[in-house]
């Protein structure tokens, strides 16, 4: 009997997070900085900071493939082998193919870390506010549900999350992309200024400003506090970063939280379901699946943050049935799994430029250009809603760039050992609207080996993406043209819903029960202590890259729910 | 080739280097290693013309695998693995190769 109180002590904690990425890393610090007792329940395995980057110190000689993919492992992973992420060096990141089984209506590219930090360590670092022009978007326009915040409720939050995560980037005062806290913005190329200019003159005061990225151009207290330092600028961020210059919650969150005291971290454990008890309308803790043992343990809790990053979380809340919610935890709108969002891009332009031939740089700057949107804003007014940015780039040719000619011989290794001419790339990132139609749900009978029910995909992009591709393309070729480049190339590579790994909604926030999953706390409406605090709350998609927002949403309903608990709401 | 190619592909290439072999064979009586420098680039180049596929495919890895090579990288290329700061737009000095990395 005494065994078994000690047990379920020993299971008991205030909070219980559900993944350890960017947005459960922030629940653990937040939490337990606010005096919580946590657990933070991770399926992947251990990753050690710096010690567990393997291959992040690798020279291209050390490796087999130099980073390529083998036809084997093209084979065992027909799915992760559609796009860069996965890779010889980030192969072990990432949940194989074996083990995923998820099912594809339509296609869908999901890329599902298996490691503790989540994709907070393969993650391509740029973060942008959203703004006004975004949390209004759906409300003017009639689309989905109004969210039920706006940009002042979550700028202070914004502001919190950039000081301690550590953001550099330009000061610009646009009204469509609100300025972060910065640390010194990285330089651009010389081609890049050129593009700059001419897109500013030429196309009525459009800007193009340095990627915002969360790599240390300037270590600050905040961040040295936590064993972070200065970027060495080697651009290998994706395999760890030895320095901990870039946020992760291995270099960030973690050690923050970890030295409180108040953290348990267990990794290896998937988080099946949310019990529920109904005579207290309130989740009582987690049930887990032991990956190794397949042991079910339960874990109790005053209050759960499920941040298992947006199809993870919804895949818990689809699967946390009880008498009062038959069809998944939250769930009395049906519009649980719907709503499924994604940004579409691989499409843009590129071209070579004839100057600059007589400038080269130092360093490898792990970040790119920013082109805030400019469509339907202001008098803009196109044929379809919403716009995009682009993410792009300066480079100068290397050793590969005659390849695909018939030159070779002593001449040819020794111009390939000069820098090629500059090249300029221009990629866009657009938003998509929130569709009740694109839905992720749970399959009836097919389970994976742990047990866990197989999602299934029913998601695609329609008109009013196929129309802004349009202008994707179209915009960057005329500017790249108007920049004076030459052989500009018009490339569009094809877009499907997962590819951006910027999932979002399926458990939207919004004002009113009926047609909404959270509240504006994050808060499930009908569950007040289980908040969703990853890209599953968004109500629509914005066009810029969204991690910074879930951190900020994730701080935001940390500090909510420890003045609950205090009021003893919750 | 023989791990990141698939079947079909490396068939086609190692037939191709076969087929160079038995021209230089035929053409100079001797194997492609045994070839003077200047008899090289000649059967090379006509390799470009005969078949420009496996030269192009040759011509890859060739240069991706001396590049990325210690010696390639270190010796040929400019080596820095730590950078340690970044500048975005200094004068391109005389003699400076391209960067390995
Ligand atoms: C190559 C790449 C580039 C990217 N570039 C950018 C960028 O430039 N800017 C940007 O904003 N975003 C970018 N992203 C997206 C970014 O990584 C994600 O938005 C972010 O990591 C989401 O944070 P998260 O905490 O919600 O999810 P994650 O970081 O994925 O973490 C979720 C964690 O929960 C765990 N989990 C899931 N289900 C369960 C369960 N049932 N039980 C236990 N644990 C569970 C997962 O294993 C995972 O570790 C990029 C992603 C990739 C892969
Ligand atoms: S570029 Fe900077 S952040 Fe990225 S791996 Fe190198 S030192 Fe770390």
């Amino acid at each position: 009997m005494n065994l078994n109180i000690d047990a379920i002590k020993a299971q008991t904690f205030d909070a219980i997070v559900i993944g350890s990425g960017v947005s459960g890393g922030w629940a653990a610090k937040e939490l337990t900085e606010k005096g919580l007792k946590v657990i933070m329940i991770e399926k992947g395995k251990m990753l050690e900071h710096i010690s567990g980057y393997e291959n992040a110190m690798k020279d291209p000689w050390d490796t087999m493939y130099n980073g390529r993919l083998t036809v084997q492992q093209r084979e065992s992973h027909p799915k992760l082998s559609r796009d860069y992420p996965y890779n010889e060096l980030t192969e072990k990141y990432w949940m194989n193919d074996s083990d995923s089984l998820y099912q594809e209506e339509k296609r869908f590219d999901w890329y599902r870390p298996d490691i503790v930090g989540g994709k907070s360590i393969m993650w391509g670092r740029q973060s942008y506010r959203l703004s006004d022009i975004d949390f209004e978007a759906n409300l003017k326009e009639g689309i989905a549900v109004d969210w039920p915040i706006r940009y002042k409720d979550i700028a202070p939050w914004y502001s919190y999350v950039e000081k301690f995560a550590g953001i550099s980037g330009e000061k610009l005062n646009l009204p469509q992309l609100p300025d972060s806290e910065f640390l010194p913005a990285m330089p651009m190329y010389c081609v890049e200024e050129h593009v700059k200019k001419s897109i500013f003159d030429k196309f009525g005061g459009r800007i193009m400003t340095i990627g915002r990225v969360a790599n240390l151009s300037a270590a600050e207290k905040a961040q040295m506090g936590v064993g972070r330092s200065q970027c060495q600028y080697r651009n290998k961020c994706s395999l760890g970063c030895p320095y901990g210059a870039y946020f992760s919650t291995q270099s960030s969150t973690l050690p923050a939280a970890m030295k409180t005291g108040r953290l348990t971290l267990r990794t290896d454990a998937i988080v099946k379901e949310i019990m529920y008890d109904e005579n207290k309308k309130r989740a009582t803790g987690v049930r887990i699946i032991d990956k190794n043992t397949l042991e079910v343990t339960e874990f109790y809790s005053k209050i759960v943050f499920v941040c298992g990053s947006t199809l993870g979380s919804t895949t818990v809340l689809l699967n946390s049935i009880s008498n009062r919610f038959p069809n998944g935890m939250g769930n009395d709108s049906e519009q649980l799994g719907h709503n499924l969002m994604d940004h579409h891009f691989r499409i843009g332009a590129s071209g070579d430029w004839e100057g600059g031939a007589d400038k080269y740089y130092f360093g490898r700057r792990a970040n790119g250009i920013y082109i805030p949107r400019y469509r339907n804003i202001g008098n803009d007014k196109r044929d379809y809603l919403r716009g995009f940015g682009y993410q792009g780039g300066g480079s100068r040719k290397n050793w590969a760039r005659k390849n695909g000619d018939l030159s070779f011989g002593a001449d040819m290794k020794e111009e390939l050992t000069k820098p090629g001419e500059w090249t300029m790339n221009l990629g866009g990132f657009g938003e998509c609207l929130p569709y009740y139609e694109n839905r992720v749900y749970l399959h009836k009978t097919e389970k994976d080996k742990w047990g866990m029910p197989v999602q299934v995909f029913d998601a695609e992009f329609k008109e009013n993406e196929r129309k802004m591709r349009l202008d994707m393309m179209n915009d960057a070729k005329e500017m790249l043209e108007a920049a004076g480049m030459k052989n500009v190339r018009a490339f569009d590579n094809k877009s499907y819903p997962g590819m951006a790994i910027h999932e979002m909604g399926t458990a939207r926030m919004g004002r009113d029960p009926k047609t909404s999953v959270l509240n504006g706390n994050n808060q499930i409406h009908a569950v007040p202590n289980v908040f969703v605090t990853d890209g599953a709350c968004m109500t629509s998609a914005s066009c810029v890259n969204p991690s910074l927002t879930y951190m900020a949403l994730t701080a935001r309903a940390a500090d909510f729910a420890v003045k609950e608990l205090k009021k003893k709401n919750l | 080739m023989r791990d990141c190619y698939v079947k079909a592909d490396q068939e086609k290439f190692y037939n191709g280097l076969a087929k160079f072999e038995e021209g230089c064979k035929f053409a100079y009586g001797k194997n492609f290693v045994e070839l003077s420098a200047d008899e090289k680039k000649d059967a090379v180049k006509k390799m470009t013309v005969a078949d420009k596929e496996t030269f192009l495919r040759l011509k890859e890895l060739t240069v991706t695998g001396y590049f990325t090579s210690e010696i390639g990288a270190t010796q040929a290329l400019a080596y820095l693995p730590i950078p340690g700061r970044f500048d975005a737009c200094i004068p391109l000095e005389p003699g400076q190769k391209t960067w390995a990395l």
